[in-house]
């Protein structure tokens, strides 16, 4: 195996091939404070790309309910299970990758998820993380109950496993943006690629019987416009954007302000090795520490209380990057903060999209005395 | 980009090493479970007799066959190239071989307790057996499918094709009899069932992307349950534009019995040509659906010899 740096866990590891990094890296970051399952990124995609015959158990784009959540069933606990102890020291991962726990005989760690492991993609939607306990839980707040919601889609990595286990390199990753993509005239089926992405968002169609996988719209993205899962997200959780390894962040580049900078987004299991270009932004309100370090490497301390602090007016720049969520359709390069508005650029400079940080606020008197009319809320 | 620009090298020493272990764990696993009434050869060692045409090529019943030597070769794990299979799905591998001067044709026959002929679910992984053939005088690496120097050709047998030409297309419902569905947008107000092909028209094809591309796996009208294919090395399977080759496989008695062929003409560059009084290079190999077999993870002969009958 050749030997690649992985900044995500702070060190060089194994990965089967040179790493030769895209001109540029397309990635997103999803603030999972924000997202309210309503599903319409997953049905989005649903109706664009996997709407045909074989395709029916396939969600490029899910959104599972944590802590029990999974689709397919249980793919986290399976592949960290099978990982050993995933010891941090600091910023830098001492435990294996997927990649350096490779079995012998094997091109990565993994398993072959059955069919019935997919049959649940709503499975533990709103369950807290205990049976419901009446005299625990009524009437007492804050509760101290929690789950949140985690939207998923391929994440693109820099050293992907569907890539690293395809015997025939049937999967590439484009030069010019990043975007991992499956070649289905070359692809003979063999589902290593199912077998080994630790994220499970590789699938096998039942009627072309090879593999298929998210494309991140590209014929969207090579236009200048977002995915689809992003454009339509109701809650505005999803910035898309190009993100820069570290050395080289650009403070005005929203993915690099939020990775980089601000460090309030952070990739999804760091520790298996693949440096996903998805980032999190992670729940403030969940009281277990450990599963969140768990899911997203030791930043969620920072991460949480840098968000609260720009959700309690202390961070502008971070309330406005945040709020230019799926302002418009257009990817955004570049950002500002000025005058109490958050103003976002495309590749060329021109500005595309100006919201302010705070909407403008009427409040009309109870009474009415033009009409003689009380207004209040019942309708 | 993150690439094929693979580090992994295959040398020499390592492909002569592998033969000679995987040989040794062959020879005693044979010798433990065989009952065959003749001696396994460790590496083929084949005579294509010549017979009056046709060929049986697509009958492994026919009576011709008798005509044939057949040759009880030892068949290994495949170690060399990751992923493996370290341990044989079987012990060894009945082989014969007749020609007509104008196709080469060959009888595998091999023990297998269970039919898989299904690939439909993600899970199920379909029987299969191939055939290499490298140049005359072919060096222990051509064993590996082939070398960007020493090219081979395949032609490799699958029993979810076979399925597929013998019962139809083996669609959605053949893994999932009750699968249930509002629509599927491209079809909508399409007549129940929607069976492919006939469900579906050109315009709705790019729902089917494999197929809308022209992968030979995709196409849910097969012609042949034999694909002829070019290698140059391991991961480098690629089909020949002509496709001729032909074939038929019979799971009886908990075992596979099929016979394939190939023209003994080349049709495409890179082809192997087979002439009458000439020896090449020959090995096979055998994919176990119920073990997941696929690809890589395979079981196979040793390379050895293919003498065509003058």
């Amino acid at each position: 195996m050749a030997r690649v740096f992985n900044w995500q866990i702070g060190r060089e590891m194994d990965y089967p091939f040179e790493g030769a990094r895209p001109r540029r890296q397309a990635g997103a970051v999803f603030d999972t404070n924000k997202c309210i399952a309503c599903q319409t990124c997953t049905m989005a995609c649903k109706t664009t790309w996997t709407s045909g015959k074989g395709q029916e158990y396939m969600f490029w784009n899910n959104v599972e309910t944590k802590p029990w959540g999974a689709y397919p069933l249980a793919w986290d606990v399976r592949i960290l299970e099978s990982l050993d102890a995933q010891a941090w020291r600091g910023p830098v991962y001492e435990g294996r990758t997927i990649f350096e726990a490779t079995p012998s005989g094997e091109r990565a760690l993994g398993y072959l998820p059955d069919d019935l492991d997919y049959a649940y993609p709503n499975r533990g939607e709103d369950e807290i993380d205990a049976p419901l306990d009446p005299d625990a839980f009524y009437l007492r707040l804050p509760h101290d109950r929690w789950f949140f919601y985690l939207a998923r889609i391929c994440n693109h990595c820099t050293y992907p496993a569907c890539l690293a286990s395809c015997p025939r390199t049937a999967i590439y990753k484009r030069p010019e943006d990043g975007i991992v993509l499956t070649d289905q005239q070359r692809c003979r089926g063999y589902r290593e690629c199912v077998k080994n992405c630790p994220y499970k968002k590789v699938f096998y169609n039942h009627v072309t019987r090879i593999a298929e996988k998210c494309v991140l719209c590209y014929p969207a993205v090579e236009r200048g416009f977002q995915p689809r899962c992003m454009r339509t997200c109701i809650g505005k959780i999803r910035t898309f954007g190009y993100i820069s390894t570290p050395e080289a962040a650009n403070a005005e580049n929203p993915m690099d302000f939020l990775v980089h900078v601000r460090k309030v987004a952070l990739p999804l299991l760091p520790q298996l090795g693949l440096e996903p270009n998805v980032y999190f932004i992670p729940p403030v309100h969940v009281g277990n520490q450990r599963f969140l370090d768990m899911l997203f490497g030791p930043g969620t301390g920072a991460a949480v209380r840098a968000y609260r602090a720009a959700m309690e007016g202390a961070d502008p720049e971070l309330l406005g990057v945040l709020l230019l969520n799926v302002s418009t359709d257009r990817i955004i390069h570049r950002f500002r903060v000025a005058d109490g508005r958050a103003i976002g650029y495309d590749e060329t400079g021109r500005e595309i999209v100006r919201v302010p940080l705070r909407e403008p606020v009427a409040i009309r008197p109870f009474h009415d005395a033009r009409v003689g009319a009380y207004r209040h809320n019942v309708p | 980009m993150t690439g094929p620009t693979a580090t992994r090298t295959l040398t020499r020493r390592r492909v002569l090493g592998g033969l000679a272990g995987a040989a040794a764990v062959a020879a005693s696993v044979a010798g433990c479970r065989l009952r065959a009434p003749r001696p396994v050869l460790e590496e083929p060692d084949l005579v294509s007799a010549r017979v009056k045409p046709p060929v049986p090529a697509d009958d492994p019943e026919s009576p011709l066959w008798a005509q044939a030597k057949a040759a009880e070769v030892a068949v290994i794990g495949q170690v060399m190239v990751p992923p493996t299979k370290p341990a044989a799905a079987v012990a060894s591998l009945r082989v014969r071989s007749l020609h007509d001067g104008t196709r080469i044709a060959f009888l595998l026959e091999w023990t297998d307790p269970a039919e898989d002929a299904l690939s439909v679910k993600t899970t199920q992984f379909t029987d299969a057996c191939g055939v290499l053939l490298g140049p005359p005088d072919a060096e222990p690496l051509v064993w590996m499918m082939g070398t960007a120097e020493a090219p081979v050709t395949l032609i490799h047998w699958r029993a979810d094709w076979q399925r597929d030409l013998d019962a139809g297309f083996q669609d959605l419902e053949a893994a999932f009899p009750n699968a249930a569905f509002d629509f599927y947008p491209p079809l909508v107000g399409a007549r129940h069932p929607l069976r492919l092909p006939d469900a579906y028209p050109t315009a709705a094809r790019m729902w089917l992307p494999g197929w809308q591309t022209g992968n030979p796996l995709s196409q849910p009208l097969k012609e042949s349950a034999v694909q002829k294919l070019a290698a140059r090395g391991p991961g480098t399977v690629a089909p020949f534009a002509t496709q001729d080759a032909v074939g038929r496989g019979r799971w009886r008695d908990r075992g596979w019995k099929v016979a394939l062929a190939k023209p003994m003409a080349s049709t495409d560059v890179g082809e192997a040509v087979l002439i009458a009084g000439q020896t090449y290079g020959i090995a096979f190999a055998v994919w176990s659906g119920g073990e997941r077999d696929r690809g890589a993870r395979k079981s196979v002969t040793r390379l050895g010899r293919l003498r065509v009958d003058a």
